[in-house]
């Protein structure tokens, strides 16, 4: 049986860039979440649009600065 | 006179777009055609994925939605960010993969993947008959367009003929350019549609607000969210959220749309440049169908929120509005179209003749033939299709979102495997398509959760299950592991 080929590990940028995704996808697809604030339903969607912009943000800023290094 | 400020309005649109497109360049061969040879930075990939993904209809369906239930209709707003944080995950190795193996459509990156031309065929086959709806759709949401530009001198019938016609003569362009002529198309209709939308919205919004229209006035249920107890269900809101965002990049056009960009760079920094865009546009464009619920005539009639709200601004206003929804319109048919023939050509006629398509001929044909057929479903179903468009909308999301486990899972995981891909979106789709016909809003044993997402938990299941009861053999997964390996490597692996 063939060995199998050592996989690169998970720099510290992937790992922050896949936690800020599993967040966004959390906050937005966590049903409990939408029910507690569903009282202020617009409020929800512009407060959890900003935080997608600021995420996407993020994930390029840490993304391309380990690529830099 | 009005009626040659609307119809005057949107030639002159017309004639600039095809003075771009005339400058534009053709493809030498299949590849280019279908990729625009992978030569887009992030400016053009950005516009080209908001202008594919926001179709025409956003401004009539969606924006209704807003107008005559409130704020769940900000879900697409939603699912749009979240599709747009796939897309930064996406990028490399779709692009790495793009790049290495001359992939060009989204069937082609499954069927290397999965090393089967079976799983490549399925894909092909699923998204066309699921896209095939929303070209139909999208050439009739011209109706309203040509409708209140005409100022009434055109009836609906006539107005969803000349839609009709223009879109089908659109495309002319786009058979003949293929992918690089809708790029560069897709940034000047993304231009009128989203910034010059965005603002006019904006100006609209203002006057609402000042003129007895402001959210004090709505009902209070328009700003509350399906839960517990309530009709839709609690999981309805979930399961449109859900559908969208992982049915998003089931989508070939949308899809597709990766392998134009020039670098993994490129798509990512298009990620960025869209959520901004994209959510600034979906907020206002709600909020503006929220304030507009208590204008006269919108409740009768939510679909025509944004056109009776342009109306206040007098010809020259409603048809700059009428403008936004042309230009939306024919990014979302144009990419559909397009790419729905180079899959056909690509995926289907190139398996069925045993070679690999290079005579960019395949996909000029293909989109043409899509083009004339998509135009005379549409002529043929005016009166059918004429309401109800987010449930259609819907109803094909609950088919396309049948391929995500196939890509996601394919791209992100490295034990998923050719049987189980078969195996779930057969079993995915039929199952959707199942419970489709018996609930065809949403199932109310399951809190409100949708067809689509119910069957995509099938789907799931069977995914995951038959990648670990029947796993490849050695050769296969030995193959897969190099696929994977070579995103960490610069050295080339044989097809």
């Amino acid at each position: 049986m063939a060995t199998p080929a050592p996989r690169p590990p998970k720099t510290r940028a992937a790992r922050i860039v896949l936690a800020i995704a599993v967040l966004n996808f959390v906050i937005l697809l966590f049903p409990p979440l939408t029910w507690i604030v569903g009282q202020g339903g617009v409020w929800f969607f512009l407060i959890t649009g900003v935080i997608g912009v600021l995420s996407l943000l993020v994930m390029y800023r840490v993304d391309a600065s380990a690529e830099e290094d | 006179m009005d009626v040659l400020i609307g119809y005057g309005g949107i030639a002159v649109f017309l004639v600039v777009l095809l003075v771009v497109l005339q400058r534009t360049k053709g493809s030498a061969d299949f590849s280019e055609y279908a990729t625009a040879g992978r030569s887009f930075g992030p400016v053009f990939s950005a516009m080209a994925f908001v202008n594919t993904w926001l179709p025409g209809t956003i401004f009539i369906a969606f924006a209704g939605y807003a107008a005559s239930a409130g704020a769940i209709g900000f879900y697409f707003v939603a699912y749009s960010i979240l599709a747009v944080v796939f897309m930064f995950l996406l990028a490399k190795p779709v692009h790495e993969w793009g790049r290495r193996f001359d992939l060009r459509t989204q069937a082609d990156l499954l069927g290397l993947r999965y090393g089967c031309t079976k799983v490549r065929v399925i894909a092909a086959v699923i998204g066309t008959i699921a896209s095939f709806p929303w070209v139909v759709l999208g050439m009739q949401s011209l109706t309203l367009v040509f409708e209140y530009l005409s100022f009434g001198t055109v009836s609906a019938a006539w107005a969803v003929l000349i839609g009709i016609g223009v879109l089908v003569a659109r495309q002319w362009w786009t058979v003949r350019l293929g992918a690089r002529g809708l790029v560069i198309s897709d940034f000047v209709q993304g231009v009128v549609a989203y910034l010059f939308g965005t603002v006019l919205i904006l100006g609209l919004l203002t006057w609402l607000l000042t003129n007895g229209h402001g959210f004090g006035e709505v009902q209070p249920a328009f700003f509350t969210l399906p839960g517990p107890g309530s009709v839709d269900g609690p999981l309805y809101l979930f399961s449109l959220i859900a559908t969208g965002a992982l049915g998003g990049w089931c989508w070939p056009d949308i899809f597709v749309r990766l392998f134009a960009s020039n670098s993994t760079k490129s798509i990512k920094r298009a990620a960025v440049m869209a959520t901004p865009l994209l959510v600034i546009f979906g907020c206002s464009l709600c909020l503006l169908a929220v304030a507009a619920s208590t204008l006269p005539g919108v409740a009768d009639a939510p679909d025509e929120v944004w056109f009776l709200t342009a109306s206040v601004g007098g010809p020259l206003v409603l048809t700059l509005a009428g403008v936004c929804v042309l230009a939306a319109t024919m990014g979302n048919v144009g990419a559909n179209l397009q790419a729905l023939g180079a899959q056909i050509a690509n995926d289907v006629v190139g398996v069925a003749r045993g070679t690999r398509v290079e005579d960019p001929r395949w996909g000029k044909v293909a989109v043409g033939v899509l083009t004339l057929l998509a135009g005379a479903v549409a002529v043929a179903t005016t009166n059918v299709l004429s309401s109800g468009m987010v449930a259609l909308a819907q109803v094909s999301y609950q088919g396309i979102v049948q391929l995500a486990p196939t890509v996601f899972l394919g791209i992100f995981w490295r034990r998923g495997n050719a049987t189980a891909a078969c195996a779930a979106m057969v079993l995915g789709f039929a199952t959707a398509c199942v419970l489709q016909l018996l609930f065809p809003i949403a199932i109310p044993v399951l809190g409100g959760m949708t067809s689509g997402v119910a069957a995509l938990a099938v789907n799931l299941a069977v995914y995951v299950a038959v990648s670990y009861l029947k796993p490849a053999d050695e050769d296969e997964r030995r193959r897969v592991d190099e696929l994977f390996d070579s995103l960490h490597t610069p050295e080339r692996i044989t097809r």
